[in-house]
């Protein structure tokens, strides 16, 4: 066996699966918040590496200056997706909340596909374009970044929901959002924060995805969907189930496109999320709950 | 009580028998609105939409549960039937009944894998069952020609005579869209339809008397393919060439919304979602680049402003007004009072569990 060959398959698994980790951890933060399955999450991550390469691309706007603007405007339809859904007060149950996400999701995409008018954008590594030599495999440094910006994301979230308030605000909506209204916390206020969260995470993926190919309005719904795959197979609402899933997923995926079956690369995802559902439905490392009737 | 019971099922059977009648009504009528070729053509697209949302019906909106997974047996049932033709020679009868079979089983198969998972984590499976049959659609390239699709499938035909002409095509699928409707129809006012109401109306009352889901939500669900695989087999033969793009994960939502947006549940619900679904087809092709954007809009106002969907919505709001109406009329006659205090009492107490004592079973 080639070893080269297989650290450069892990080597760009653990790059794009840094990417279904981070998307992971954003269906984990809305789906704690409101027990909904957030169908922005992927047009999320493609706002933020579309935004970006588009700044840089169409407006020479310096790489890290894009990628802070791209951030905002995500973090921006974050909260416009919040409003939109749960601003009328006429929806209430999580599986009305999630057809809501995708009519938004719909609007986002075929906003962006006026916007780009279907162009493709490319994004420079903030590091360069420099590859790195590892055991006789090469690589872009992007993938370090990627890792880094996973692993960081996932202990700083961690930190956030465990020792400051408005963490420990969320979790407990995640727990009984009603006995927390009788406390005096608006349900709507703590939806509006995981929704910043979760739509900041995908604007970063999305930075940290645009180098690594290229970006168009039609990237982001089967990335989304594949960070769904990750976060359940981590354990949908925990943020290390989400990092370890999404790594997971990025290196079944390489494997399967290194070793010669590139075509079905893809479904490896899906097959993934039917095989977790129906043997483990809580995840590797998700906690008992009730998935089952 | 008995009475009330018999009264009460007697109204369910006549108001959905008149939403049947409805639909058996369009299809008759719409094509005499304007023959054409090209209006054929497109009352021929909204009878297979019909089809594939008679089946979404029966498991999103009776059994309750979100299905992602129709656009990917439409697919199957198309590529069933196609590929049957194109590699096989087999004659269009026999694709026909080739491909609701293949789907049937297919669906089936998903079922028994998620049928046990809570609502969501159900639709999630789904939208994976979909999203890999489609995934094969394209990349399956000998056998079903990849992206560039499956060409050279035949027109439909029973011995020698062929279904070229656009009426003859629109009638096969008319026929079949009203027989699915009827045979929809019958299983609904049907006990099993009933039973599967009340686990979608509320599964701890029903599961208190003893009654598996599993069984009668696998059955629906197994319909819903058996539907699709019939709407497949009529597109492959009607279109007479397939492509993986037609059954995408954008069809699976629009088929579900369409739905919920007309009124899931209600029998009138499908021939709604499909003259809106033929609406938005005729409508893209001429503003193809503004289509996502103003059909996203439609349907987040449209989710927002009828919950339970525009039938659902105007059915509710028709009930309770027939029952004020109803309620002012009774205590205006002094005869009356006592019989409507009786039948209010039975159905406060006796009502509910009544109606499940007949469904458990």
């Amino acid at each position: 066996m080639d070893t080269g060959l297989l650290i450069q398959v892990i080597l760009s698994g653990l790059s794009v699966g840094a990417i279904y980790a981070l998307v992971a951890v954003g269906f984990g933060v809305i789906f704690n918040a409101t027990g909904a399955i957030n169908f922005v999450q992927g047009e999320y991550v493609m706002v933020g590496g579309l935004s970006a390469a588009m700044l840089y691309e169409a407006w020479d706007v310096p790489v890290l200056v894009a990628i802070v603007a791209a951030v905002a405007l995500t973090v921006l339809l974050g909260v416009l997706t919040e409003f939109g859904l749960l601003g009328f007060g006429r929806l209430r149950t999580p599986a009305s909340i999630t057809i809501a996400t995708i009519a938004i999701a719909v609007i986002i995409k075929g906003a962006a596909m006026l916007i780009s008018d279907r162009d493709t954008y490319a994004l420079p590594s903030v590091l360069g374009a420099g590859s790195l030599q590892v055991w006789g495999a090469s690589t872009s440094r992007q993938t370090v970044l990627n890792l880094l910006l996973a692993v960081v994301a996932v202990v700083a979230l961690a930190l956030f929901f465990q020792r400051t308030k408005l963490g420990t605000t969320l979790r407990a909506a995640a727990g009984d959002s009603e006995t927390l209204q009788t406390f005096g916390v608006s349900y709507r206020t703590t939806a509006r924060w995981a929704f910043v969260i979760a739509a900041a995470l995908g604007a970063v993926a999305g930075a940290g995805l645009a180098p690594l190919t290229v970006m168009s309005f039609d990237s982001g719904t089967l990335l989304g969907l594949k960070g769904f795959a990750a976060a359940m197979l981590g354990g949908l609402g925990n943020p290390r189930g989400a990092l370890a899933g999404g790594l997971m997923l990025g290196i079944a995926e390489a494997v399967m496109s290194g070793y010669g079956a590139a075509a079905y690369a893809d479904v490896v995802a899906f097959v993934v999320l039917l095989a977790i559902l129906t043997l483990r439905p809580t995840g590797m490392f998700g906690t008992a709950q009730a998935v089952r009737t | 009580m008995r009475g009330r019971r018999g009264a009460s099922d007697g109204t369910r059977r006549r108001r959905t028998a008149w939403e049947l009648w409805v639909t058996i009504g369009l299809l008759v009528v719409l094509p005499l609105l304007a023959a054409t070729d090209y209006s054929l053509h497109i009352w021929t697209r909204m009878a297979i939409f019909l089809i594939l949302l008679t089946g979404l019906n029966l498991i999103q909106g009776v059994a309750g549960m979100t299905s992602l997974a129709q656009a990917g047996f439409f697919g199957l049932g198309a590529y069933a039937a196609g590929i049957s033709a194109v590699r096989y020679d087999l004659p269009p009868l026999v694709a026909l009944v080739v491909a609701p079979v293949v789907v049937t089983l297919v669906a089936l198969l998903v079922g028994v894998l998620s049928m046990r998972l809570k609502e969501i984590y159900f639709t999630m499976a789904t939208l994976g069952a979909g999203f890999v049959l489609f995934l094969l659609f394209g990349r399956m390239v000998e056998l079903t020609g990849g992206p560039n699709g499956l060409v050279g499938i035949p027109p439909f035909s029973i011995g020698g005579l062929e279904f070229t002409e656009p009426i003859m095509r629109y009638a096969l699928v008319a026929v079949l869209a009203a027989l699915g409707a009827v045979v929809a129809h019958n299983l609904l006012v049907s006990r099993t339809g009933r039973a599967l109401r009340a686990y979608g109306a509320s599964e701890p009352a029903a599961l208190a008397v003893g009654a598996s889901p599993f069984r009668l939500r696998l059955l629906a669900f197994g319909l819903s393919g058996f539907y699709a695989g019939v709407a497949g087999a009529l597109e492959a033969f009607d279109s007479r060439f397939i492509s993986p793009s037609t059954f995408d994960f954008m069809t699976a939502v629009l088929l579900v919304v369409a739905l919920v947006v007309s009124g899931a549940g209600r029998m009138v619900g499908p021939i709604l979602g499909a003259l809106l679904l033929t609406g938005i087809e005729v409508f893209a092709a001429d503003y193809a680049d503004y289509e996502p954007l103003i059909m996203g809009v439609i349907f987040l106002v449209a989710v927002q402003l009828f919950p339970r969907g525009v039938a659902g919505e105007l059915a509710v709001r028709w009930e309770e007004r027939r029952e004020r109406a109803q309620r002012t009329g009774e205590a205006a006659g002094p005869a009356e009072t006592a019989e409507t205090a009786r039948t209010t009492r039975t159905t406060g107490t006796d009502g509910a569990p009544a109606m499940i004592e007949e469904v458990g079973r």
